[in-house]
């Protein structure tokens, strides 16, 4: 029943978005991404593929491996940055902390004196 | 380990996988990408509605806590959802294999399209960042399922991650 009720609020935030996406296609801002025939290079973007191409006949063209692996280097080298760059904050937070907690009994050990 | 953790991890990982094939479209081909697309849709369905709970939560923090990863984590997942979304919906209304063997002709045009192209790449980067800020959790949980550590939340309730 929570699932139901939780799917169903889902649902409804999907028909916002799509409703939001009919209003794009009606105003001049269409324009920004209303360019079907534009050749794009890399993993995913099948333009030309999507006119009908060969490339779009086919079921898993093993020829064309190399743009999965395209596809997981793009993905990888992303999480791969964000992941540097969250444990380099933390490594940070640390060394901050670190020092404050120094600071904090120096001046402990001062007062004591 | 938590049934929800183990259905979480497995479910999780099969739509990064099947979204870094289906975004590859050279080499899924048209049939296969229409498919897997439709499949990446109801398992995304599914995902965010086992995690709405995390979604209210969050929504409701939103506000009155400071900025910090919880709210960094809820911007990339809302920005992910829409975006996700926007691929799916427009790849049906762009779609010549898979609604037309369910018997719906779709009236193709340039700005389903390019919204169809625009909506993956920027789901590419959403995804990384959507992964990455979980790492953690992917990992405890991925060392456990191996038979190491001892994860305990799902990442969107592990807060501390």
């Amino acid at each position: 029943m929570k699932f139901l009720r939780h799917f169903a609020a889902l649902l409804g935030v999907l028909g916002i978005i799509f409703a939001l996406a009919l209003v794009w296609k009606h105003t001049p801002l269409a324009s920004l991404i209303s360019n079907g025939d534009r050749q794009q290079s890399g993993p995913g973007r099948g333009q030309p593929q999507f006119a009908g191409g060969p490339a779009g006949g086919h079921v898993f063209g093993f020829a064309n491996l190399d743009d999965l692996a395209q596809s997981i280097a793009v993905l990888s080298a992303l999480i791969a940055g964000v992941v540097i760059i969250d444990l380099r904050r933390r490594d940070r937070r640390r060394e901050s902390l670190t020092r404050a907690r120094a600071i904090a009994q120096q001046r402990i050990a001062a007062r004591a004196k | 380990m938590p049934r929800h953790t183990k259905i979480d991890f497995w479910l999780d990982l099969a739509l990064l996988i099947s979204f870094v094939v289906d975004y590859s479209f050279s080499f899924t081909g048209l049939t296969v990408h229409e498919w897997t697309g439709v499949g990446l849709g109801a398992s995304l369905l599914v995902h965010v509605t086992l995690h709405w709970d995390w979604v209210l939560r969050t929504t409701k923090k939103l506000f009155t806590t400071p900025a910090g990863r919880e709210k960094l984590r809820w911007v990339v997942d809302l920005l992910l959802l829409g975006a996700m979304s926007l691929c799916v919906l427009s790849g049906i209304m762009i779609s010549r294999s898979a609604m037309s063997a369910l018997g719906w002709e779709t009236n193709r045009d340039g700005f389903w399209t390019g919204l169809h192209t625009t909506a993956a790449d920027i789901c590419v980067a959403l995804v990384g960042v959507h992964v990455a800020l979980s790492w953690r959790w992917v990992l405890t949980v991925g060392r456990r399922l191996v038979g190491k550590g001892s994860p305990t939340t799902s990442p969107s309730t592990a807060s501390a991650l």
